[in-house]
């Protein structure tokens, strides 16, 4: 599945990259959206048609909030150490692991807030993180474990990378990764703002 | 994305209410691996057309990359140290 998944995405690349016209991508756009709106109609379809899964659901209490918890801390931890590495502050490198994969948002958030430079990397660290998660996300269902498999996407485990979560596990860890994309979404602006204005 | 939510939510209706002929959501896997395709295509195409990802990529694509990786061990690092709190013994998920 990771493969097809890559070899799909690489071609798409090199054919906006050199074939198609540039034009196309205001309608590629429109055209995911309809198609992540078609995906997640089957997706909802599965999960509710699988009730044991709400009946699990419940067995997880307040417990289901440590694994969006987990994703966001985990994810600033991890950048800030790569930022020391880098040379960046605790605040530019953390921001940038706040956006979480919502790279539009991250993007623009910290161009405005801090600089051009620290908005791109953001925007593109981003980008590179959903991509990878669409690799990622059948590779760590297989070999980690199901509720692993929701990490790799961030916040985009509520639309984009759904799908193939959904996919690779199945409709218990679906409505997880669902409801942890949900909240995840809902704190990124926060996260990313604070992280912004620590002093170092 | 909110209508796409709400496409879930009405696929969410129909399958607990059980309304889905079994002759469509049994070709429902079918449909979404497609699909999956179709978007991922599109999705590549966006990229591959957009100058300012290809020429943020370019400039700043390492640091980027380090990032990705970093933010992606982080956050399957945590939740797999916070797995035995999360999942009890019993709740079968993998």
């Amino acid at each position: 599945m990771s493969w097809i998944i890559l070899l799909t995405v690489v071609t798409g690349t090199a054919a906006g990259y050199f074939v198609l016209p540039a034009s196309l991508s205001r309608y590629s756009g429109r055209f995911i959206e309809a198609g992540v709106c078609f995906l997640l109609f089957w997706v909802g379809v599965d999960i509710g048609g699988s009730r044991e899964s709400f009946v699990k659901l419940r067995q997880y209490g307040w417990r289901i909030f440590l694994i969006p918890a987990g994703m966001a801390v985990g994810s600033i931890a991890a950048t800030v150490m790569a930022g020391w590495l880098l040379g960046y502050s605790i605040g530019e490198a953390g921001a940038v692991g706040a956006g979480l994969g919502w790279y539009s948002l991250s993007g623009v958030l910290l161009t405005e807030l801090h600089s051009v430079r620290l908005g791109t990397v953001a925007f593109v660290t981003n980008v590179v993180r959903e991509l990878a998660a669409f690799v990622l996300i059948p590779v760590v269902a297989a070999r980690i474990g199901h509720l692993e498999a929701i990490t790799p996407g961030g916040s985009t485990c509520m639309d984009t990378t759904l799908p193939v979560i959904a996919r690779s596990t199945g409709p218990e860890t679906a409505i997880i990764a669902f409801l942890s994309g949900v909240l995840l979404t809902s704190i990124v602006p926060v996260l990313v703002t604070l992280m912004i204005k620590l002093p170092f | 994305m909110w209508l796409c939510m709400m496409f879930l939510a009405l696929g969410i209706v129909l399958g607990v209410s059980g309304k889905m002929p079994v002759k469509i959501a049994e070709r429902s896997a079918g449909f979404q691996f497609w699909s999956l395709l179709l978007i991922l295509f599109a999705m590549g195409v966006s990229i591959g057309s957009n100058d300012e990802i290809i020429e943020g990529f370019l400039s700043i694509g390492l640091h980027s990359v380090v990032f990705a990786a970093a933010a992606i061990m982080g956050s399957l690092a945590l939740v797999r140290i916070l797995r035995p709190v999360i999942q009890h013994k019993g709740e079968d998920t993998r």
